[in-house]
């Protein structure tokens, strides 16, 4: 009997402000606040307040049946905080039900795993107090960014006391094995990977509203048989949160297909709901998963090239992680967490000459990724000129 | 007697995409003085307007008035000029360049022969938008000439003054039914915009209206030289005259940073060699720390350009702005403290005449006109890579030897007015009236 386990990634970058030449030594500030906000507000009315209210709705009809797990980024939390206590609020009466899982990541959705562990690790610890003081969780799991993963980060994660991660179910990492079942990571038995089953995902996320799709219409009790008939132990749907509103429309009629999700599953004989932490107590003669290579769930590659796949994403990467040490010598509250905002990834992906430019608007604040490498590397020649 | 002179530009104040708009401007408000001047542009700005000079824009013309008056051509060179789009880029405008289909056109005799139209064309007027140039710039540049060659008959003139292959065809022609000789003035060549193999529909265009035109006025006698050796005409009717500038008041603005700042400001195209600064800026960072460099403006080697600086991780240090309005232009040269312009093939150069105006040291490609008037800026020939980058260096770390030079260029510069360059047309002018 297939469980279902569901996870969403819920994150907003802060949006930019453009920063020219003129403004290089002048340490106005990088951010456009004004601008955030009302992205903020847009993507809080569109999602997460009709969602939190369906999934809370959810909850209680099917009584402790239903459950799903999340992770909010810290710079999400921290925009919440700052705009729409209300909302935030409304996490935390979700965490309250019991029924919803609270998973790590790093506190700013950052590429800092790829260049500095040790900003890594503070990160990731940033975040867990933010967690813990919000919904009073420990996680257990661990999701980074986008879902990017290395063999590496699988030894890291455990060092830090976590037991899982989730991944993406990547066919070349797969080998013809099936993403319904939970591995084990490289030469570690103990430590559970959780691969998404990006078919079924990818259906919801990015399929549901698309006319050429040939099952489009798709409704909830549709979606429901073909997980149903999921052979292997569980099936991993993990979608990023804003998929209902914003990545499909409300029009779409997204929110609907996601009310009557729970009923419909709850109500096939073989299927039930599982959370990540739950899965790996069950896990047993876990066959291993490598990723010598990272992936990730992002772009038709699957890999890293959507945030490092050209010059100009690896020189803006490099200088900002160049400039680590001296931040942190300077011990200033202030600073560090300036400079770990520069960090956020898709900042990095708004440089993508791939293909992989974000498509949602409110995911972009240049018109081209050349425009967003020159008013990044201005910031930077700003930042180190602050360092001095 | 004021001659009378019939002008045709192309870019004209507020619609200016480089140095033509500016010298179109400063030529006609003097000149303005001395002739009576009737100028026809694209498209004209009623908030717009010079004593003593009537400015017509092309777009304020109603066709139903300029096809009502009777006369009417008994032939057309529009006839025979038939052209296609193919999608290469024009160089330095981004836009697709026409080649001329019927090859006898484009054979060296190129003999365009006037026939009868067919019918009177009605063409919409597409002169209201602000880019002159862009996709569909052929099928402007045939709305003009059907316009101002129409509206010509209307005026009284001694001679025609035509500004640039754009309106060439115009000038050739009202001279070919008004037999009023035809001056031309070449602010730029396609020879440089798309290098010396180029053969396409402008420089056809260009070769064959400074054969008919019966005066040709370069902006350089480096730009004349090319015009004699390389379009193979005779020097007997070239006559260059430079461009003037109005006095800069702009005060020096402190730089936000500590680093000096070196700055390449015009299109990135081949023309303007942006690659060789990127290859100067990194020979003086290897003996200079304290520097930064900027490369300003847009064109289609941007993003090239931008990718080499990335793989050389300098995207700290040399810093890149897109399309600057020309009030940032100002700005960004009252912070410089050296200009580079390495230009492969430069017919005048006017942005290394308002930065040495402003006060900022030069260092420019021999293979342009301003280079004539600035003969004390430091020059080097455009492939000269290490001469450009010491006179970058010495500039850099030789401030008071630098503001000597800049004192010298000043004087050098301070008879470099419109009322000269006007003087001098006068005298070409009366070479052929």
């Amino acid at each position: 009997m297939p469980s279902v386990c569901l996870y969403f990634q819920a994150h907003l970058p802060f949006q930019l402000h453009p920063y020219s030449i003129f403004q290089v030594g002048k340490h106005e500030s990088y951010w456009d606040d004004k601008r955030s906000e009302k992205i903020l507000n847009q993507v809080a009315d569109r999602v997460y307040l009709p969602t939190n209210k369906i999934l809370h709705e959810a909850i209680d009809a099917h009584e402790g049946k239903f459950q799903v797990a999340f992770s909010l980024s810290g710079v999400l939390i921290e925009q919440l905080e700052k705009w729409r206590p209300d909302i935030l609020e409304s996490f935390v009466r979700l965490a309250d039900t019991g029924c919803v899982e609270f998973l790590s990541e790093t506190y700013y959705h950052s590429l800092s795993f790829l260049e500095s562990r040790k900003e890594f690790f503070r990160q990731v610890i940033l975040h867990r107090d933010k967690i813990w003081k919000y919904f009073r969780q420990d996680p257990r799991i661990f999701c980074h960014t986008d879902l990017i993963y290395h063999n590496h980060l699988a030894y890291f994660a455990s060092q830090m006391g976590y037991k899982g991660l989730l991944v993406e179910g990547v066919e070349r990492n797969l080998h013809g094995r099936s993403p319904n079942q939970i591995y084990a990571a490289a030469h570690m038995q103990d430590f559970c990977l959780i691969p998404r089953n990006y078919y079924l995902s990818d259906d919801i996320s990015l399929r549901f509203s698309d006319p050429n799709w040939i099952h489009y219409p798709v409704n909830s009790g549709t979606f429901s048989d073909w997980l149903s008939r999921q052979y292997g132990k569980s099936v991993h749907i993990f979608l990023p949160y804003e998929t209902f509103g914003e990545y499909q429309s409300k029009e779409s009629g997204i929110l609907d297909f996601l009310k009557a999700l729970p009923g419909e599953i709850l109500s096939r004989e073989n299927l039930d709901f599982k959370t990540p932490g739950e899965l790996i107590l069950e896990a047993d003669h876990k066959s291993e998963l490598y990723a010598d290579d990272y992936i990730s769930w992002t772009g038709a590659q699957k890999d890293l090239s959507s945030w490092q796949g050209n010059e100009l994403q690896r020189e803006a990467l490099l200088k900002v992680f160049e400039m680590e040490a001296t931040v942190m010598e300077k011990d200033d509250k202030e600073l560090i967490h300036e400079w770990a905002k520069l960090q956020e990834a898709n900042y990095f992906r708004l440089m993508a000459t791939n293909g992989n430019f974000p498509a949602r608007s409110f995911l972009q604040n240049f018109s081209s990724p050349h425009q967003a490498y020159l008013h990044f590397m201005n910031m930077i020649a700003d930042f180190q000129l602050k360092l001095r | 007697m004021k001659p009378k002179v019939l002008m045709l530009g192309w870019e004209f104040p507020p619609v200016i995409n480089g140095g033509l708009g500016v010298a179109s401007l400063g030529l006609a408000q003097a000149l303005a003085k001395d002739t009576d001047l009737t100028m026809i542009i694209p498209r004209s700005d009623p908030q717009f307007s010079l004593p003593g000079l009537e400015l017509i824009g092309a777009d304020s013309i109603k066709l139903k008035d300029l096809f009502q008056n009777g006369k009417e051509f008994e032939s057309s060179l529009l006839e025979t000029v038939h052209l296609e789009y193919v999608d290469v880029p024009l160089a330095g405008y981004e836009a697709p360049t026409l080649r001329v289909v019927q090859r006898e056109v484009a054979t060296e005799t190129l003999t365009i022969e006037r026939q009868t139209p067919v019918d009177t064309p009605v063409l919409p007027l597409t002169f209201a938008l602000d880019e002159l140039y862009g996709d569909d710039l052929m099928r402007r540049i045939r709305e003009f000439t059907t316009i101002v060659s129409r509206l010509a008959m209307e005026k009284e003139f001694d001679l025609i003054h035509a500004h640039d292959w754009m309106t060439f065809l115009a000038g050739l022609e009202i001279k070919a039914w008004s037999g009023k000789p035809l001056v031309v003035h070449v602010h730029s060549l396609e020879y440089d915009r798309s290098g010396p193999e180029s053969r396409g529909f402008a420089w056809h265009l260009e070769k064959h209206a400074f054969e008919q035109a019966d005066l040709v006025i370069p902006v350089s006698e480096y730009t004349g030289k090319i015009i004699e050796e390389k379009y193979e005409i005779s020097p007997e009717k070239i006559f260059p005259v430079h461009n003037g500038i109005e006095s800069i008041q702009y005060d020096r603005k402190p730089r936000p940073f500590p680093q000096k700042l070196v700055t390449f400001l015009g299109r990135i195209t081949e023309q303007k060699a942006p690659e060789t600064f990127l290859e100067v800026a990194w020979k003086v960072m290897e003996k200079y720390n304290q520097v930064r460099f900027v490369m300003a403006g847009e064109g289609n080697l941007l993003g090239e350009m931008m990718e080499k600086v990335a793989r050389l991780k300098l995207g700290d240090r040399i810093h890149f702005t897109g399309f600057l309005s020309r009030e940032e232009t100002r700005e960004l040269l009252a912070m410089t403290d050296v200009l580079v312009m390495p230009s492969v093939s430069e017919p005048f150069g006017l942005v290394a005449l308002e930065a040495a105006m402003m006060g900022v040291g030069c260092v420019i490609s021999r293979q342009s006109g301003v280079s004539e008037v600035m003969p004390d800026a430091l020059i080097a020939d455009h492939w000269d890579v290490e001469k450009m980058a010491e006179y970058t260096l010495a500039l850099l770390e030789y401030p008071d030897m630098g503001k000597d030079l800049i004192d010298i260029t000043q004087k050098d510069i301070s008879k470099i007015t419109w009322e000269f360059a006007a003087r001098n047309v006068m005298l070409g002018y009366q070479k052929i009236l």
